[in-house]
């Protein structure tokens, strides 16, 4: 059932692109094409191909139904919350700084994949939060956020 | 060829300074090529800064061996993470990963770091021997020939790189679509940008690759994790011992082809390596006896593709530097570095910069062989993160994938696409979709629709057109063969086998 959805879910993206092509201003066409022709074309062609695609996989499913409720593995918790935390991530990056939101992401990766023994997890969550911070914002130069208050004093430190 | 040129290119290479640029710009190579996100344009874009205070020699030295490393050091993830450090190392994961999942993870890397020599020594050659002639050929190739060449590409890797065509395929145009997100490159327009100014100049294909590739992996593995700690699992040993020379000459042809097909493609301005792996290794594939192997860890699905990128990465230099077209994004930045210099890259720098066209070879060549000679440490090194649990090493991809989608442009916007394509590539995983078709496709459209709309505009509208130059109906007589033979062979074997049935 989840790959029928998944199906849908293309169709429904291909759609939005064809309402956004639909869009495209043609008044300066210098080809006989313009700029929205090959979009389009590509477009047809693709919901041609996942129409052919969903049918047999209806097929498939009405001839192989299974008798017992299948499992939606993605509503697994770890997962939900590693989605939660990369997008608290980037929500917060710019008031917590780089190298705290790397001991977040650290730590909670860690935490969900079985990593429980407290001394390896502190420990490799400050060494690698802080040779990320330093090798890709004092040697590779690249501008991490610093952060508000404390986070930016503390990162002024590191690189 | 002017011998005393190149001797005086030897001894140039061969002076201390020069020579420990060779050495550094490789080993730096080989690690920006292995991080995910961290490519070898990016890498070069970060040496630029320290090169203002070089020598046009030493500084265009250090850039190209970097360029020669990195080719190499894509693999290196590739191979033990499923992660393509680079686009051009997307093919090398088909079987590589899988080699290593079988414990062999030692052997794919040294047939990868085989092949990466070898196809970056040849290329080396044939840009020695052939660059002057190479480049009047090139200029042949027109927009019908290039529109032809990118559908190769989509056809190969859909037909080779994925168990379902149609769903390959599908993926494949999904990438066209996004590359032509933002401003239409002939009228200047903006299209298919869902108002968002962000999109404007387009989407980035670095936080697609990252996100579909090595997200979409880590949230496979947490989804279908257990409570017990668990490792790579790929066996104990990666040493190099299993290479031996009589190893690599069973695959002799595979390595000539597709060091073959990497320069004549990598020669072709704007396409480098990713079409070049990709092509070869559909090649591979094709010509195998034993086709069933391919996608399940087959030892030449590692070299073809390993060798062909590195000998596209030498192709590559010789429209940069003889036509002043890049051949590639990263040829792209070395073709910066050289204006940075002050020096003009086109026909006029063969006769004017004859010493530094053969600098360029050379270091190249050298870098090539320390690779073959040093790179068993490397992947030694490498290979010992094997032993780590998953539990630590999955943070660091989380990591690398956060940077290395926001170091791209520096913007957090990146950091949401990785996101979104790493759910996507997920379930693209999950239901067998294709995630290299989607990058092949992201990183071919835009040429893909310039070349077509520019071959129709020289001939006035006509479709015959593409019809009407030789090169180009080869390749698309190419493209039709890729994309119906194994329906074709498959419905044959499905009479043979009705027949046989039928006869007992």
């Amino acid at each position: 059932m989840g790959e029928i959805i998944f199906h849908i879910f293309l169709l429904v993206v291909m759609g939005a692109f064809y309402k956004q092509s639909l869009d495209i201003n043609t008044a300066r066409m210098t080809d006989p094409i313009g700029p929205a022709g090959f979009p389009r074309t590509i477009i047809y062609v693709a919901v041609i191909l996942i129409v052919i695609s969903l049918v047999s996989n209806i097929k498939n499913y009405k001839a192989n139904k299974p008798k017992v409720k299948e499992k939606i593995k993605e509503l697994d918790p770890g997962f939900l919350a590693l989605l939660s935390i990369i997008v608290f991530f980037v929500l917060a990056v710019n008031y917590i700084g780089f190298w705290f939101g790397g001991i977040i992401i650290i730590s909670s990766t860690m935490w969900i994949l079985n990593q429980r023994k407290v001394s390896k997890l502190v420990i490799i969550t400050l060494v690698g939060s802080l040779v990320f911070t330093f090798v890709f914002g004092k040697i590779l130069s690249i501008p991490l956020p610093r952060g508000y208050g404390i986070f930016e004093t503390i990162s002024y430190y590191i690189y | 060829m002017d011998t005393s040129l190149l001797i005086e290119a030897l001894k140039t290479i061969f002076l201390p300074t020069n020579f420990l640029l060779v050495l550094a710009g490789m080993t730096l190579g080989v690690f920006f090529g292995a991080l995910p996100g961290i490519s070898s344009s990016m890498g070069i874009v970060l040496m630029i800064p320290f090169t203002y205070y070089m020598g046009i020699i030493p500084s265009i030295v250090l850039l190209v061996a970097l360029y020669a490393g990195s080719a190499y050091g894509g693999s290196i993830t590739a191979i033990l993470f499923n992660t393509p450090g680079t686009a051009e190392s997307v093919a090398t994961t088909f079987d590589g990963y899988p080699m290593a999942q079988q414990g062999k993870a030692g052997k794919a890397l040294g047939l990868a770091m085989s092949g990466s020599a070898i196809g970056g020594i040849f290329s080396v050659l044939v840009m020695l021997l052939l660059a002057p002639l190479l480049s009047k050929i090139a200029l042949k190739i027109q927009s019908a020939e290039y529109f032809a060449l990118t559908l190769l590409g989509i056809a190969c890797i859909s037909s080779v790189g994925s168990k379902n065509l149609s769903k390959a395929l599908v993926t494949g145009l999904l990438g066209i679509i996004i590359a032509m997100v933002g401003m239409d490159p002939m009228t200047g327009v903006s299209r298919l940008t869902f108002g968002q100014i962000n999109f404007l100049n387009g989407i980035e294909y670095i936080p697609i690759m990252i996100g579909s590739f090595a997200m979409a992996e880590v949230f496979k593995q947490v989804i279908n994790r257990k409570s017990e700690e668990k490792t790579m699992d790929m066996g104990d040993s990666v040493s190099m011992e299993s290479i031996k020379l009589k190893d690599l000459l069973v695959y002799k042809i595979t390595i000539i082809k597709s060091a073959i097909i990497g320069t004549a493609v990598g020669i072709l301005p704007g396409t480098g390596g990713s079409i070049a792996s990709i092509v070869s290794y559909g090649e591979a594939a094709r010509s195998s006896k034993d086709k069933a192997r391919f996608g399940n860890g087959a030892e030449e699905g590692v070299l073809a593709p390993e060798t062909a990128n590195n000998a596209a990465g030498g192709g590559a230099m010789i429209p940069t530097l003889v036509l002043g077209i890049p051949g590639s994004p990263t040829t792209a930045i070395i073709l910066a570095a050289l204006v940075l210099q002050g020096l003009q890259p086109g026909p006029q720098l063969m006769t004017e910069q004859p010493l530094l066209l053969y600098c360029i070879f050379f270091s190249m060549l050298i870098a090539s062989i320390v690779v073959f000679l040093s790179g068993r440490y490397a992947v030694k090194a490498f290979a010992a993160i094997l032993k780590l649990p998953y539990g630590i090493i999955a943070p660091m991809i989380v990591m690398f994938s956060i940077i290395g989608a926001y170091a791209r442009s520096n913007d957090m916007f990146q950091i949401w696409v990785m996101l979104t394509f790493g759910v996507f590539g997920y379930f693209m995983k999950k239901y067998q979709f294709s995630a290299a078709s989607l990058i092949l496709g992201i990183v071919l459209g835009n040429m893909m629709e310039e070349s077509f709309r520019r071959q129709l505009l020289i001939s006035n509208g006509s479709y015959m057109s593409f019809l009407q130059r030789p090169i180009a109906v080869v390749i698309f007589i190419a493209v039709a063969f890729v994309l119906f033979f194994p329906i074709v062979a498959s419905m044959m074997e499905k009479k043979k086998a009705a027949a046989a049935t039928e006869n007992l």
